[in-house]
């Protein structure tokens, strides 16, 4: 009798309804949790993809902008099977450093204090054939320094169109980022630009670019930046101006409004 | 290497079709030209250019003083293959530098002067004659290839533009033309900046690679020559009067290393007729003395 209550307490929740099932309710706690982190649920027996259930896993989570990392990956799986993976690239320019990733604000977009960066994740990712089956499932979480936080959950619906795709992979944006550049060195007390690149797919696209920074060390002199991109090979270019106030590091987050770079700046003192 | 390699062919393309001497000559480590001032009034650099080059390919021929320059302070990480270790390291802790000077036309070319590589120097030629290249080192000529193979992707397809290289039989190039990329502005283009005067009765474009225009030329991403515009720099001289090129500069640097290719040009028009060596017999060790040391020292400078 002993032995079937403790497997009834520690059993994997056994979900047999549609619903988002967070990770508080699937008896991970309240976090926030430190990947890689695991939690564990089942479904019944002889459950297939859209049999009757098709599974997501949504991440709620952050991870920090690492200057010193070249690449992060952020992935999401169900059985050790993708459901999302978020690259980060990093690529320095002197002591400065730009972020670019995979999809775009709002599900992957950048937050944090003007000294620690962290990239916010918030989406939910259909998880491909062959994780979903009957039984006890695991569904992992990992990235290098991600945190998860509690109301990440595993969804459970009947309709595929109730679950979405992975962050970049659907579509694509009518205009993109293609080389953003900051000056090798910034020193407290300058003005200085970012030297934007943008690729149009399309003929011609008006662009919003839009430039913030958290109260720091750099502020954005202008915030939004009209840019027509033409289609073609020759790409257009822009510049966002910034100035920088004191030494210390900061960060300024350039968005199209479907993709968005990080640029992680160090200022260093006045001549 | 495809970087360092794109800026020594279009030097190289600009004295295949082009030419003047100008104020002080260039040499290992020094430039025939010093970047300048814009000017109100001159001309805007693209059509400038665009004349200069035109011009150039109409006279078809040109006396030329090249000078292509290495220098890095680099760890020796990748060993080339086939190449002793102890040559990729003298390759690596010494300059490498071409300078020659002759006559070029599209045809043949008559060049001479020295190749210092792993801190020793050559006495060397370079020419082209009746279908054939032939080297020289010291007092001894060597037959390296035919022209027509010169080029194959063995030797140096990998140094010519996608939009130059002319594709009859082979996976090379069979030739190269810098004529169609001239035509459509491309290669006029390759340089964004601005016109002031230049040294003596010249103007003066100083500037920085285009990496869009560069990438149209070899039909690659634009972005991966985004780091040549950074780092690169470009001076071009133009005469005023008859609006032909007179020199060429190109340097990139970073991180310690150093690229630099320099080209003066004069006496454009001239009848340029080259013979063949006397005897030149089948030059292996030559070939390999000309390309295994190019290509090594390409290889440690990427």
């Amino acid at each position: 009798v002993g032995r079937v209550l403790l497997a009834l307490v520690v059993a994997p929740l056994l979900l047999t309804q549609p619903g988002t099932y967070d990770l508080t309710r699937l008896g991970a706690g309240r976090g926030p949790h430190d990947a890689p982190f695991t939690v564990r649920y089942r479904l019944p027996d002889g459950t297939r993809f859209g049999k009757p259930f098709y599974v997501g896993v949504r991440l709620h989570g952050e991870v920090p902008l690492d200057p010193t990392e070249p690449l992060a990956n952020v992935t999401t799986t169900n059985n050790a099977f993708i459901c999302a993976s978020i690259r980060v690239n990093a690529h320095r320019y002197g002591a400065n450093t730009v972020f670019d990733w995979d999809g775009g604000p709002p599900a992957v977009t950048a937050t944090g204090t003007a000294r620690r960066p962290v990239l916010a994740l918030r989406f939910t990712s259909v998880c491909i054939i062959p994780s979903v089956r009957g039984g006890t499932s695991a569904v992992r979480f990992d990235g290098p320094g991600l945190r998860v936080f509690a109301d990440s959950a595993v969804v459970i619906a009947r309709r595929l169109r109730d679950l979405s795709y992975p962050p970049g992979t659907q579509g694509g944006p009518s205009a993109a980022f293609a080389g953003v550049y900051p000056p090798e060195h910034v020193r407290a007390g300058t003005s200085f630009a970012l030297d934007v690149r943008l690729r149009a797919f399309r003929p011609r696209v008006v662009v919003n670019l839009r430039a913030r920074a958290p109260r720091g060390p750099v502020e954005v002199v202008d915030g939004t930046t009209r840019v027509v991109v033409r289609g073609g090979p020759i790409r257009t270019r822009a510049s966002i101006r910034l100035r920088a106030l004191r030494p210390g590091r900061s960060w300024v987050a350039v968005s199209t409004g479907a993709s968005e770079v990080v640029v992680v700046l160090e200022v260093d003192r006045a001549a | 290497v495809r970087r360092s390699a794109l800026l020594v062919a279009v030097a190289i393309a600009a004295a295949g079709c082009g030419s003047t001497r100008s104020g002080h000559a260039a040499g290992c480590g020094s430039s025939p030209l010093h970047p300048g001032e814009p000017t109100v009034g001159a001309p805007a650099a693209g059509p400038l250019l665009q004349r200069a080059l035109e011009g150039a390919q109409a006279r078809g021929s040109a006396h030329v003083r090249l000078v292509i320059d290495l220098a890095a302070s680099v760890a020796v990480g990748q060993m080339p293959q086939g190449i002793p270790p102890a040559r990729v390291r003298a390759l690596a802790r010494n300059p490498f530098c071409v300078e020659l000077e002759g006559d070029v036309s599209g045809d043949e070319f008559d060049l001479a002067g020295t190749l210092t590589a792993a801190g020793e120097t050559h006495d060397v030629g370079l020419r082209a004659a009746n279908g054939e290249v032939y080297f020289r080192d010291g007092d001894d000529w060597h037959d390296l290839a035919p022209k027509r193979g010169f080029f194959a992707s063995e030797t140096l397809g990998g140094l010519i533009p996608i939009t130059a290289c002319v594709r009859k039989d082979s996976e090379g190039c069979d030739a190269v033309d810098f004529g169609p990329a001239i035509r459509r502005g491309i290669l006029a283009r390759l340089v964004r900046g601005h016109v002031g005067e230049g040294p003596g009765d010249t103007w003066l474009v100083t500037g920085r690679p285009d990496p869009d225009r560069i990438a149209l030329l070899t039909d690659g991403d634009p972005e991966s020559y985004d780091d040549v515009e950074r780092n690169g720099r470009v001076l071009v001289s133009v005469s005023k009067d008859d609006h032909l090129l007179r020199a060429v500069d190109v340097r990139y640097r970073r991180e310690g290393t150093r690229v630099h290719v320099a080209v003066e040009l004069s006496d454009w028009g001239g009848d340029v007729h080259v013979e063949p060596p006397h005897s030149a017999p089948l030059g292996r060790d030559a070939y390999r003395r000309l390309f295994v040391d190019f290509y090594a020292v390409l290889i440690l400078y990427y």
